[in-house]
């Protein structure tokens, strides 16, 4: 996971979407950011393998025509998961103020289910801990394939 | 510095063009004299399109490349005789460096190194003529062909003129000069240019906008300018005759006159668009499907006439919008046809194998994101075909073969779907070396006795590929398990039919569109799903299900047989099981052969849906073929049923005692029906098994002599049911006996049982038979009816529907007279 500080360019840090998860502040890259929706109409979606992260796949909503996967980053930050145990379904994704911020990243497109969306800012203090969406999302998303498909079959 | 827009794909065309070309010269079949002077100057003129695009757009490395390869066909164009297979070698390769080097201009990436390449062409063209051609088109210099300007618009036109093409462009043309080039290129693919009024510099350098391309002589004048006229920022162009000079006998020819125009054409008749606004336009019509389910429910909620009455119309009209939208979409498998044709020709060359690639259907039209997906498992199994599944020639003539194998490709569309085939004839699928694999890889135990479907199936199982096969075998190859996933993941499937010492198809059944599709939407524990409606061959309401005790059902009875139960609530929604003392309805489709039901909550009804893909790979959901926004707002998942099969499979893998007859071949001179008799005895016998509660092991069934030409496989019972049970062939004839003595053979239990093992011995013959019954037919239905007789025998006939063909299998189903 990527730790504090400021990733950026030549014409300073990139600025950050600030977000409430638990006790945590976490910031992520305004770049992939898309919309911040509150939690409402999320198909419930479960991993029959258990091959995911227990509680960290929620379900799916979609966004303005567009399907992301509700991701509750509490377990990829060492929280316990919202929703485990909880048999979600509708609009029962959570409090009043919980929201969905909306990603999208090579991996695919996701809405986390966050406590409170602060804002924005290109400052980010050692309150905030700067992280990627790959971090939070990891332990829903498969393994890549192997990358050589060259393997033999031969009667 | 990146090409102008449109150069890239007219550049591939001309490639396309080239390559084709080059391996038709090599074709095994052979040309006339005079077929093959057309074939090499169209080759002649597509190298000169490619080099004066290329000048034109300043890649001057390209028009090196198509200038060397336009001189050796040169060669050949003027009396040098048809190119040896070293030539098409060079040239083929020539065309590879060609298609590097536009891929790098379109990416603005570094050129590669065409160094190796001109080196090959030069020592080729030395060869021809004596001494290399070193010279190079520059950017301005026009290629020997091109024809000779007739100087200013005041110029006369040259003798011998035909006619012309006048050709006003775009005032906004950014390079007319090149635009100009390319509508002489046109022209010239069909008539023999003569002149251009004015010169194409001309056009370069002041605000002249029109020119005329004079031609010797055309066949088709509007055809020839309704193709000029689609070409890039070309705004008008018409087919125009020489003026005829006034009479002055007294003076200086008076000046020409403006051509006079015959025909004006419409400016386009063909646009090029780019494919990421196809795209935007299909999720637009997909979002207003959306719409108009959303808007169907309120109106069948309210009951509202007036709007119903709309709604009917925006129906028509958005079905209308949908099949233009899918039509825009759809292209020709020719390109991916030509790939195929350029790898078999390789990869033979490669393994010193003589291969004769047979292609039918070329023309079929899919969507284009299928074509894009399809080539990679087309490629792997065409490899895979030539490198596996053909024999080198030696041991083809031992075999009495040709010592050239063929290699089919064969396309059509069946339904909503397109099929792919590809067949070889070759030594087919050498079954038992696959199962003695499986067993050292643990997918088979010792013991286990797999059907010869089975083990062929287990070909597609992750992981039965490995390196050490490769090097032992060829070294090359790839691993059906991944032509599987790829094939599955556009919503299609794959299966298998092989034949020993007669080759194998592959055969892919993939969807005509990606984007909209009927589905049947199921209720799964709290989940909504969609099944594709052309996977789906019934619902069904299943009586109890059959499985362990507080485990998911493994199977259901449906129609007096038993089909392999998946359990939608655990495996789609990841709920707790369902029980299988309930009543349930479920989905039933076929995968590879074997009926499957899945076992759904509730049928919520049939309707379009718009296919999106998953959000993302997620882990442990590779079951989610493509997610949809259903009517309400909220989110579907697209089942992926040869996922769910795929694991029903290997959750359930058959137990020992079910080898023998499906592993072994009839005797030579038994119909060709009766190759398949095997996986229907077998089938019959699951059933048998079921319904007496014990297996049949058919572990020692044997082929004899049943007399008058039939043979019969014999299969000895045991236990409670002491006895045997035959299969007696005799062409097309079958006759199912049983020779025991239990009681359980009398009585109606046996009609009954007769039509449980009829069905499911027509359904196993069906299978497998070969690809000539079943080759173009939309389904194959069995039914399998039987009556008591009257000398205490059963008689059963099965039947196999196929569109117009029938197959019917009569059978009699003996019972012993006397029980025990």
């Amino acid at each position: 996971m990527s730790g504090a500080g400021a990733a950026g360019t030549d014409d300073g840090p990139d600025p950050v979407v600030v977000v409430r998860v638990g006790p945590l502040r976490i910031g992520l890259p305004v770049a992939a950011t898309r919309a911040v929706v509150r939690p409402e109409g999320i198909t419930p979606l479960r991993d029959p393998s258990g091959r995911s992260t227990p509680g960290a796949l929620v379900g799916m909503v979609a966004v303005h025509g567009r399907v992301a996967a509700v991701v509750d980053p509490r377990p990829a930050l060492g929280l316990a998961p919202l929703t485990a145990g909880e048999d979600l379904s509708g609009d029962a994704a959570g409090g009043d103020r919980q929201q969905l911020l909306v990603v999208a990243d090579p991996l695919g497109r996701f809405a986390l289910l966050v406590d409170e969306v602060d804002g924005v800012t290109p400052d980010v203090d050692a309150s905030v801990r700067r992280v990627e969406v790959a971090d939070l999302v990891a332990g829903v998303v498969a393994a890549p394939e192997p990358a050589d498909p060259e393997q033999g079959v031969g009667p | 510095m990146r090409p102008s827009a449109g150069f890239t794909d007219e550049a591939r065309e001309n490639l396309a063009a080239l390559e084709q070309g080059v391996l038709a010269l090599e074709a095994p079949d052979g040309t006339g004299e005079g077929e093959h002077a057309e074939l090499v100057a169209a080759l002649f003129r597509a190298a000169h399109n490619l080099k004066g695009m290329a000048a034109m757009e300043e890649l001057d490395e390209l028009a090196t490349v198509a200038h060397r390869m336009e001189t050796v066909l040169d060669h050949h164009r003027h009396g040098g005789g048809r190119p040896d297979a070293a030539t098409v070698d060079v040239l083929l390769a020539a065309c590879d460096l060609v298609g590097a080097l536009i891929d790098a201009a379109d990416a603005d990436a570094a050129a590669p190194s065409s160094e190796a390449i001109l080196a090959r062409l030069d020592a080729t063209i030395a060869a021809q003529s004596g001494s290399p051609d070193r010279s190079a088109p520059g950017p301005s210099a026009p290629g020997p062909s091109a024809p000779s300007s007739a100087g200013g618009s005041d110029d006369p036109w040259p003798d011998g003129a035909a006619g012309g093409i006048r050709v006003v462009l775009d005032a906004a043309a950014r390079l007319p000069k090149a635009r100009a080039m390319v509508v002489i290129r046109r022209v010239g693919t069909v008539a023999e240019v003569l002149a251009t009024i004015p010169d194409p510099d001309g056009l370069a350098t002041g605000d002249r906008r029109d020119l005329t391309v004079v031609v010797a002589g055309c066949d088709d004048p509007d055809g020839l300018a309704a193709a000029v006229a689609g070409l890039p920022d070309v705004a008008e162009a018409t087919w125009v005759t020489p003026p005829t000079p006034a009479p002055a006998p007294d003076g200086p020819a008076a000046p020409p006159a403006l051509p006079a125009t015959d025909h004006v054409v419409a400016p386009t008749t063909t646009i090029r668009v780019d494919v990421d606004r196809l795209d935007e336009l299909s999720d637009a019509v997909g979002e207003l499907v959306v719409n108009r389910n959303r808007l169907a429910q309120e109106v069948a909620r309210t009951g509202d006439l007036e709007l119903a009455t709309a709604l009917r119309r925006v129906n028509r009209t958005l079905a209308d919008l949908q099949l233009s939208v899918m039509r825009v979409r759809l292209v020709s498998l020719e390109s991916t046809v030509e790939r195929a044709r350029r790898l078999t020709r390789d990869v033979a060359r490669d393994l010193g194998k003589e291969v004769h690639l047979e292609v039918e259907g070329a023309e079929t039209e899919v969507d284009r994101s299928i074509v894009d997906e399809v080539v990679t498992p087309l490629v792997h199994l065409l490899r895979n075909a030539i490198d596996h599944g053909l024999e080198d020639p030696d041991t083809r003539r031992a075999a009495g073969k040709p010592p050239a194998g063929r290699l089919g490709l064969r396309a059509y569309h069946q339904g909503s779907q397109v099929v792919v085939e590809v067949s070889d004839d070759g030594a087919g699928i050498d079954v038992d070396r696959v199962a003695a694999k499986a067993e050292r890889l643990g997918l088979l135990r010792p013991g286990d006795r797999p059907t010869r479907d089975e083990v062929v199936q287990l070909m597609f199982t992750p992981g039965f590929s490995t390196r050490e096969e490769v090097s032992a075998v060829s070294g090359r190859g790839v691993g059906l398990d991944v032509v599987r996933s790829q094939v599955s993941a556009l919503g299609g499937d794959i299966d298998v039919v092989t034949r020993a010492g007669e080759g194998t198809t592959f055969r892919l059944r993939l969807p005509l569109s990606l984007a909209v599709i009927e589905a049947l939407l199921v209720q799964v524990a709290d989940q909504t799903w969609a099944v594709p409606l052309d996977a789906a061959v019934e619902t069904a309401r299943l009586g109890h299900l059959v499985g362990g005790v507080g485990a998911a059902p493994r199977a259901a009875r449906h129609r007096g047989a038993l089909v392999a139960a998946i359990d939608g609530r655990r495996t789609l929604a990841g709920a707790p099981p369902t029980d299988g003392t309930e009543h349930h309805v479920a989905v039933l489709f076929d995968d590879l052969g074997t009926r499957f039901a899945l076992v759904v909550d509730d049928l919520l009804g049939s309707r379009e849906i718009v296919v999106k893909p998953p959000p993302a790979r997620l882990a442990g959901l590779d079951h989610l073929a493509g997610v949809t926004v259903l009517p309400d707002g909220s989110v579907g998942g697209i089942a992926d049923l040869p996922v769910l099969a795929r694991r029903w499979r290997a959750e359930n893998p058959r137990s020992a005692g079910i080898v023998g007859a499906g592993d072994r071949e009839p005797p030579a001179g038994a119909a060709g029906l009766a190759a398949a008799l095997p996986a229907g005895l077998r089938r019959a016998a699951d059933a048998l098994g079921s319904l007496v509660g014990a297996p049949v092991d058919l572990s020692s069934s044997r082929w004899e002599s049943a007399g008058a030409g039939a043979v019969l496989l014999a299969v000895p019972l045991h236990g409670d049911l002491a006895g045997e049970v035959g299969l007696a062939v005799s062409g097309h004839a079958v006759v199912l006996r049983v020779q025991g003595v239990d009681e359980r053979w009398h009585a109606d239990a046996v009609v009954e049982w007769a039509n449980v093992l009829a069905s499911q011995f027509a359904v196993g013959v069906s299978d497998a038979l070969s690809g000539d019954v079943r080759a173009g037919l939309p389904e194959v239905v069995a039914e399998g009816s039987g009556r008591p007789g009257d000398d205490g025998r059963s008689a059963f006939a099965a039947t196999l529907r196929a569109g117009p063909a029938v197959v019917r299998i009569h059978a009699r189903l003996d019972a012993p007279a006397t029980p025990r």
